[in-house]
Order: structure tokens, then sequence, then C-alpha cells
């Protein structure tokens, strides 16, 4: 396998300099370590908020930053996509007789993120036993499901973003509020944000579909198991994000350096 | 101060060049803000006797976070430095008659102020304007607003130093990832950026305080809304002149250190 191959190489490029390496993973841990002692400090002091209890939030904020950690780990690349562009990687990419987007993501493997992936799992993990949610069979489906949809949106965030970056040839920084900002506002449900962000995200970009509605029926604030399918209706979202990366591939006429 | 002011003019420049993306930055700025401003609102309402400052005050808080967020960033880092100290070039500048601190620190001052003069102004004005809650309101009174500045322009110092004091300690170990990466996490926690730190536990409050990352933004935005007055404001500046000197001596030191100990590779 091809992705086997970059990996390798990836694990080269760390061993040379492996002092950095270890102090870059305990800095990818401690970021995302930091948000979750700020939400813990928040929630200390005011106990409550939208009715949502501490235990409630941490469960959502670490669904959020897991499946936004794996979905960062992979698509890292597209996040350099202006850069790609501009010094003329993305040409030398098209060049070659591979898939595009396995090209981009392989090419820019940071194994560092390993860091920040491990800390989020061992932090969802201990917010599951730490929750008072009564588990069903169906519960624990619906928070799988969560956790693949969530992966699936970032990762077209991304890719939408790499789209839109083949026309402007230059970073877009307004797009930093749906990549950075999904997991910096994405600490609390959506709802805390009031209605407009709410619509705003169930209807422009699904957020609100894969986590909000899905969650609220795992912790029993509501009933009704339509919450539960609204995952699957989010999938529609890989059709625009195909349109746009094949529509900005097609019109690509590089940086011409 | 020649280098220091041709290096500004030169970064103005550059931003101007990419105006459109600097609105593009401008709007997100602002949209982000909003964001966080209802968020505290949330908080606000949910229980607004255990709200550490006023609501005011964290409105003030939030606009200077966004409005100075490339200014006061710790992320911001000049990195033709780290490249010179990497491939080597650094010999060149190591037979140059100036003072390596200082020409370091003139470099990433330059950078900051540079990328914000036109950013900073346009944010603060828009907030201004801004229908309530997301108001920001003027300072009490002049005396006040002077103190800010002066305040303000002692935590960027600072800031500044700090990013030096790094590109310092690379001339040590080379590679400087891991480094950047560490000072960044660490200090965007202790600045204020993760949580803003009245937010923390009362308990960790004067340790947060005494940490030189506290100085920076935190002590500034509070003189601003008023949260630090009268005679508090004259020992939180001392603070901050405090950390200003240390930070330089220390890195001072580890200069002439790291100078005399530097092996060029290659030719």
């Amino acid at each position: 396998m091809i992705i086997l191959n970059y990996l390798k190489i990836s694990f080269k490029k760390i061993i040379l300099y492996k002092k950095s390496f270890y102090l870059s993973l305990i800095g990818q841990f401690l970021v995302t370590f930091s948000a979750f002692i700020g939400v813990l400090f928040m929630l200390h002091r005011f106990e409550k908020i939208n009715g949502y209890t501490l235990s409630e939030i941490l469960l959502f904020f670490s669904i959020t930053l897991f499946s936004f950690s794996i979905a960062e780990g992979v698509f890292k690349g597209f996040d350099r996509f202006p850069v790609l562009i501009k010094q003329g990687t993305l040409d030398s990419y098209l060049i070659r007789p591979q898939n595009l987007i396995i090209q981009v993501i392989a090419n820019n493997l940071d194994l560092t993120k390993i860091g920040r992936v491990l800390q989020s799992l061992l932090m969802f993990i201990y917010c599951i036993f730490y929750s008072d949610v009564n588990w069903s069979v169906l519960k624990m489906f619906t928070l799988l499901l969560i956790i693949i949809t969530s992966c699936l949106i970032f990762s077209c965030l991304y890719i939408i973003y790499a789209g839109i970056c083949f026309f402007t040839l230059d970073k877009v920084e307004i797009f930093n509020l749906l990549t950075q900002g999904s997991r910096e506002f994405g600490k609390y449900p959506i709802d805390v944000y009031g209605d407009f962000v709410l619509k705003f995200s169930t209807f422009f970009i699904p957020f609100a579909l894969v986590q909000y509605y899905p969650y609220l029926y795992i912790i029993d604030h509501s009933d009704n198991i339509i919450f539960v399918t609204l995952p699957f209706i989010s999938i529609l979202f890989i059709i625009p994000t195909t349109i746009i990366w094949k529509l900005g591939l097609r019109n690509y006429q590089s940086s011409g350096s | 101060m020649k280098t220091l002011l041709c290096i500004i003019r030169l970064k103005i420049k550059n931003t101007y060049q990419f105006r459109i993306a600097s609105l593009s930055g401008v709007i997100t700025q602002l949209l982000w803000g909003m964001l966080q401003i209802i968020l505290f609102k949330a908080f606000y309402e949910a229980n607004p006797n255990a709200f550490p400052i006023e609501f005011n005050a964290l409105v003030a808080y939030v606009w200077f976070q966004q409005a100075f967020f490339s200014m006061l960033g710790l992320w911001n880092w000049n990195y033709e430095i780290f490249q010179k100290i990497k491939n080597g070039n650094i010999a060149y500048d190591l037979t140059k008659p100036i003072n390596l601190q200082f020409y370091w620190f003139s470099m990433d001052i330059g950078d900051r102020i540079g990328r914000t003069i036109l950013k900073t102004p346009i944010i603060i004005v828009i907030a201004l304007i801004l229908p309530e809650p997301f108001r920001l309101y003027l300072p009490e009174n002049s005396a006040t607003f002077l103190a800010y500045i002066i305040s303000i322009t002692l935590g960027t110092i600072l800031c500044s130093l700090l990013s030096t004091f790094i590109y310092v300690l690379t001339l040590f170990t080379i590679e400087s990832d891991g480094l950047k990466l560490l000072y960044q996490s660490i200090g965007d926690f202790l600045i204020g950026n993760v949580i803003p730190l009245p937010f923390f536990p009362d308990i960790l409050q004067p340790i947060i305080i005494a940490l030189p990352f506290a100085s920076i933004a935190n002590t500034p935005f509070l003189i601003y809304s008023g949260t630090i007055d009268g005679d508090k404001i004259a020992i939180f500046i001392g603070i901050q002149c405090f950390w200003i000197i240390a930070i330089f001596i220390i890195s001072k030191i580890l200069e002439k250190l790291g100078t005399k100990n530097i092996s060029i590779q290659g030719g």
C-alpha cells in the first residue's frame, strides 16, 4: 500500500529530530488538554449553561474534539493548500499517476498530531465513564454514528476549502471560522449560540445534524427518535463537496511560478 | 531604532498589498468575537453572580483579543530567523556590527505592528458602533485610557521579548518546531486565549497574574475596562516592567552563551 510507504518516510523524518518530535507531541497534547481545562473551569464556576450540566458538556466537547482531531490529523495537508498552490508543489502532484487527494494527505502527514488524537481519545473515554447517561444499544449506536459522521463533515470542510483555494490561489481566512471555529465553538452544544447559529448549522453546514440533535437523544433531553437518523441526512453533504472540488480542479490554472 | 522603523514600514506595505486578504481577516475576527460574546452571554444568564468581571469588561476583553490577535499572538513568529539559525546564514548576522538580540527583537516587533496596524483600528471602530450586547464602551476617563495605552505598549514589548527569548533558545536546539509548539500551547492557556484569565478559579488567580503571560494581554485589557483601577494600576504596570527587565537579562545571558558555542556547519 502506498499510504504505508508514506508513513514509513514520515517516521524516518521524525527520527532525525527526536527531541523536537517529543516536544511537539507534548505540545499537541497540551493544546487539547488546555481546552478541556478551560471548559472545566467555566463549568466549575457557573455549574450550568442552558440547562446542560458539567458532565453533559464535557461528553459533548470530547465527542467534537475526538472527531475533529482525527479529521484534522488526516486532512492537515488541505489546510496548507494555498502554500502547496503557491510553491507549485501541487503541480508536481498533478503530473503523478495517483489520486490527488491521497497525495495531498500522504505528503503532508504530521505525526505529531498523534498527540492530539491520543489526548482526545483519553478524554473521550474518561468522559463516557464520568457521564451519567443511561446507555442502551441504540444510544451507543448513535454515539458511534455521531463520531463517524462528524469526521466526515470535518473532512468535507477541508476539501471544500481546498476547492475554493483553486479559485482564490490564496488563503481564505473566513474559512477558519468553519474549521478552527468548529473546534473552538463545538465545546458547547450549538443552541448556546442562539437561534441563528443553530439554523445555520442545521441547514447550511450540517454540524447540528451530526452532533447537536443526536446528542440531545443520548442525554435524554429529547426522546424524539428521528434525531438519531439525522446524521444519515448529513451524508448528503458529500454532494456539494464533490461538486466544489471537481469544479475547482477543472478550473485550476496553476500559480504560474 | 532606524532598523525598527524601516522594518515596520516594509511590513505595512506588504499588508497593504494583500488588503483583500486583510479585509477577510477582519470579518473573520469580527464574527469570531461576536460568537464568543454570545457564549459568555449564555453563561452570564445562567448565573450572573458567578461572573467575575462586569459584562461590559468581558466584551472589551473579547474585542481587544480579536483586535490584537496578530500583534499579541504567540503563534506569530518571524520564520526567517528560525531558518537562518537552521541553515547557518546566521553567520552573516554575527559578522555585522549589530546587537543580535535587539536585531531579532526589532524584526519580531516590526512584524507584529506592521501586520496589525491596518486591522486593529478597523475592528475597534466597528466594535464601538455595534448594537448591544456586542458594543465596546469607551473607557471611563482619559487617565484610564492613558494607562491603557502605556500598558498595551509594555505588553507588546514583553510579547516580542518572549519571542526573542525563544529565538535565542533555538541557538541551542537548532530545530525549533517542538520548542515553538510547547511555548504556544502553554502560553495560549496562560495568556487567556482559552478562557479569559478572570474566569480561572479564584485560588489560582495570584499565581496566574504573577506569570509573565498575564502581563501581555490581560493587564491592559482589564485596565481599559476599569476592572483594574486606582493604585492597582501602578502595581500591575510594575509587574509588566519587572518581566520586561527579567526576560531581557535572561535572553542577553543566553545570547552570549549561545553565540560563543555556536558552530556553523558546512560552507
